[in-house]
C-alpha cells in the first residue's frame, strides 16, 4: 500500500551550506493494507524522518515515496490535497499536537473542516459523539482545551482526531513514551481496536522492545539512518549484532551510547565501532540481503 | 541499618478556591542508610513533591505539616540558611527533564562544578579536574571537550549523566533523583543505570522517584508505591515484583508490555476532600464493604507494608 524506494535524506545546515547531515540512507520501506509494521531505534538513528518522509511531510533528498501505486513527489499539490486524509500521524508529544486555543472539540472536527468536499454531507455532531466514543473521552472533556487535559487524555484526542477519516495509514511516532506505564496499556490496546477496525496501514515507532514485540506484524530496526535488520521474529531471532544488543543488553556495561558518524562519503559499516564480532570486511559498507524470512545488513550472514 | 532521613506523618496540601488538592497526605516513610529507594506511581500521585520536600523545596501557596528528621534536625523547621548548608552539600537534586534542567548559555563543566563552589574552600583549578574526573567517570566523554560545551550540544542520555555528575560532586549523603530515564531511549538506558550502580556502590542512599519499572527493577533494594497522596505499598524489591500485593500494585505490573499489556481500569478520580474510604476503591475488582474506610498500613507477613484491608 505504502512502499519507499531507496530514501536518504540530507539536512543541510543553516548557518554552513557545506555541512550536510544524513538523517536517512537508502532506506526500502514496504507497509501493507492492515498491517503495522514496528520501527525501533536509538533516538537520533533516523526514525522520526522516516515517518515524516512517508507522509510526505518533508521531500526526500533522493528515492521516492508510492502511496498506492503512486509517486507522491509528482503528484500536483491538489491532487495530493485530495488523498492527504489517507494518511495521518499521532505525535509523540500530545501536548503541542493540538491548538492551544481550540477547545479538543474544535481540533478533533478538524479534519471534517479541510475535506469538506469529501464530508460535506457528514453531521459533525454526531461525528463527534461517534468520535470521542471511540476513544474514551467524556463529551464534557472534548468542550475543554488542551491545557485542561492530562496527557493521556490529549492523546486520546490526537488519536480521534487521526482515525476521524477513516485514513488508510497512520504513523504512530512514539505515542507512549510520555504516558506512565498504566496509561500506555489503555492507550495501546485503542490503538490495536481502532486499528483494527479501520483496517488501515501503521508504522509503530517505538524504542520499547516490548511494545514492538506487541504492536508489530514485522519489525524493523534502524542504526544511524538505515534500517539493519527487518522481518516478523527478528527479535525473538536477532541474527544482525545490533538487533542481538538491544535485545538483551548487558547489564554491567558502562560504554555510553553510540556516536553517530555523520560524513556523506563512502563509509564503513555503521555498526562498526561497537561491532564485537567485526572483521576486516567491515570496512565496506554492506548490501541489504534477503536470507529466508528477513532482510539484513551485515557482511556476517553472506 | 539505620535509619538516614524519617518521614513522619508529612502532609502537603494546596488549597484552592473551593477545594483542597492533598498531594502528599499523611506519609511515613524511612530512609535507610546506603539502600536504594525507588518511589513509584503514577504522575499526580504525589512522588515528586515528596522528593522535593525532602530538600524543603515548597511552592508558595501549599501548606505543610508532620516532619522529615534528618541527622537530629527536622527539615521542615531549619531555616533558609541552615537549608542550604543540607541542599547540594548532604543532600543533591537531579532534576527531572535534564534539558531544561541546566543553563542554556553556561558551560556544562562550570555548572557541574557549582556545587564544589559553593560548599568548599577549593580553587577553581581544582574544581577543574575534579569536574574533568566526574565527566570521565560518569561517561561524558571526551571530557575536556564536554566541559566546556554547552547543554544544547548534549544528547538526552549524555545531559542526563552529566547531570548526575553535579549531584554526586559535592559527595553529599543522600541524592534524591527524579525520573532519571523519562524520554531516554531503551538503549542508553543501560548506561543511567550504569551511572546510578557507581553511585550506590559509593555507598550514597539514593531515592528515586520514578514510573519506569524496569529501571525501578534494575537498581532498587525497596520500592514505595504512592497513589493519590498516599503511601499504599512498601517492599522488598525482589517480593514487589514477584508477588506485590496492593491490588493497585498488580495492576501496574501487569500493565507491562511484557506481562500483558493489561490496562488498569477507569482512572484517577479527583476524590472528594473529605472522602474517608480507600482511594483505590473504584477501580478495584476486589471491593469489600470495608473498602469505605480507608485501611492503615498493614504489616503483611512477608515484611511487606501493605494499604489493603484483603490482607488484614
Amino acid at each position: 500500500m505504502i512502499e519507499g524506494i531507496g530514501l536518504t535524506k540530507n539536512f543541510i545546515s543553516e548557518n554552513n551550506r557545506k555541512k550536510h547531515t544524513r538523517a536517512i540512507e537508502d532506506v526500502d520501506i514496504r507497509i501493507d493494507k492492515g498491517e503495522t509494521l514496528a520501527l525501533i531505534g536509538e533516538s537520533g538513528c533516523g526514525k522520526s524522518t522516516l515517518g515524516r518522509i512517508l507522509l510526505n511531510l518533508i521531500p526526500p533528498s533522493q528515492g521516492e515515496v508510492l502511496f498506492e501505486g503512486q509517486n507522491l513527489a509528482k503528484m500536483t499539490p491538489s491532487e495530493l490535497r485530495a488523498i492527504r486524509w489517507k494518511f495521518q500521524i499521532v505525535s509523540q508529544h500530545p501536548d503541542s499536537a493540538l491548538n492551544p486555543r481550540w477547545t479538543v472539540a474544535d481540533s478533533i472536527l478538524e479534519p471534517f473542516r479541510i475535506h469538506s468536499k469529501m464530508t460535506g454531507g457528514r453531521d459533525q455532531k454526531r461525528e463527534l459523539e461517534r468520535l470521542i466514543d471511540l476513544v474514551g473521552l467524556e463529551p464534557e472533556q472534548a468542550a475543554r482545551f488542551p491545557h485542561q487535559l492530562s496527557g493521556g487524555e490529549l492523546q486520546r484526542a490526537v488519536i480521534a482526531r487521526a482515525i476521524a477519516l477513516d485514513p488508510a495509514f497512520i504513523v504512530c511516532d512514539e505515542p507512549t513514551s510520555m504516558l506512565d506505564v498504566s496509561i500506555q496499556a489503555s492507550i495501546i490496546r485503542l490503538l490495536q481496536a481502532r486499528q483494527k477496525e479501520i483496517k488501515c496501514g501503521c508504522l509503530f515507532i517505538t524504542h520499547d522492545i516490548q511494545l514492538a514485540k506487541i504492536m508489530g506484524d514485522r519489525i524493523a530496526v534502524m542504526l544511524d539512518g538505515q534500517i539493519v535488520e527487518e522481518g516478523a521474529g527478528i527479535l525473538d531471532h536477532p541474527a544482525h549484532p545490533f538487533t542481538q544488543k538491544i535485545v538483551s543488553p548487558d547489564p554491567h556495561e558502562t560504554v555510553p551510547e553510540l556516536v553517530p558518524v555523520c560524513n556523506c562519503s563512502s563509509r564503513a559499516c555503521s555498526y562498526l565501532p561497537s561491532c564485537p564480532s567485526r572483521s576486516p570486511l567491515c570496512n565496506s559498507y554492506p548490501k541489504m540481503q534477503e536470507y529466508g524470512d528477513r532482510r539484513v545488513r551485515c557482511h556476517l550472514l553472506s | 541499618m539505620t535509619t538516614i532521613i524519617d518521614v513522619n506523618q508529612l502532609s502537603v496540601h494546596f488549597p484552592l478556591a473551593t477545594s483542597t488538592v492533598k498531594a502528599v497526605d499523611g506519609v511515613d516513610l524511612a530512609v535507610e542508610e546506603r539502600e536504594t529507594l525507588a518511589i513509584i506511581g503514577e504522575s499526580g500521585s504525589g512522588k515528586s513533591v515528596l522528593g522535593t520536600s525532602i530538600l524543603g523545596l515548597f511552592p508558595p501557596t501549599c501548606t505543610v505539616s508532620g516532619s522529615i528528621t534528618y541527622d537530629g534536625a527536622d527539615l521542615l523547621s531549619l531555616s533558609d540558611k541552615e537549608l542550604q548548608s543540607v541542599r547540594g552539600l548532604k543532600i543533591a537534586w537531579v532534576p527531572q527533564n535534564p534539558a531544561s534542567a541546566l543553563n542554556p548559555s553556561m558551560r556544562v563543566g562550570e555548572q557541574i562544578g557549582e556545587p564544589l563552589g559553593r560548599h568548599t574552600e577549593w580553587g577553581r583549578e581544582r574544581i577543574h579536574l575534579k569536574v574533568l574526573d566526574l565527566l570521565y567517570k560518569f561517561r561524558v566523554l571526551p571530557p575536556e571537550e564536554r566541559f566546556s560545551a554547552y547543554p544544547h550540544s548534549f544528547s538526552g542520555g549524555m545531559l542526563q549523566r552529566a547531570l548526575v555528575a553535579m549531584g554526586v560532586s559535592a559527595l553529599p549523603e543522600v541524592i534524591i533523583a527524579d525520573e532519571p530515564t523519562k524520554g531516554i531511549d531503551v538503549i542508553n538506558k543501560g548506561s543511567i543505570s550504569a551511572v546510578f550502580r557507581t553511585v550506590r556502590d559509593q555507598g550514597i542512599t539514593l531515592i528515586i522517584i520514578t514510573h519506569d519499572l524496569s529501571f525501578a527493577h534494575d537498581l532498587a533494594d525497596r520500592i514505595v508505591v504512592m497513589y493519590n497522596g498516599r503511601i499504599i505499598e512498601i517492599a522488598e524489591s525482589s517480593r514487589f515484583f514477584t508477588r506485590p500485593l496492593h491490588p493497585y500494585s498488580a495492576g501496574l505490573l501487569h500493565s507491562l508490555p511484557e506481562n500483558g499489556l493489561i490496562p488498569i481500569p477507569g482512572k484517577t478520580q479527583d476524590l472528594d476532600e473529605h472522602d474517608t474510604g480507600c482511594k483505590f476503591r473504584f477501580r478495584c475488582t476486589d471491593v469489600t464493604q470495608r473498602c469505605c474506610n480507608e485501611p492503615p498500613l498493614i504489616r503483611h507477613e512477608s515484611g511487606t507494608l501493605v494499604r489493603c484491608w484483603n490482607y488484614d
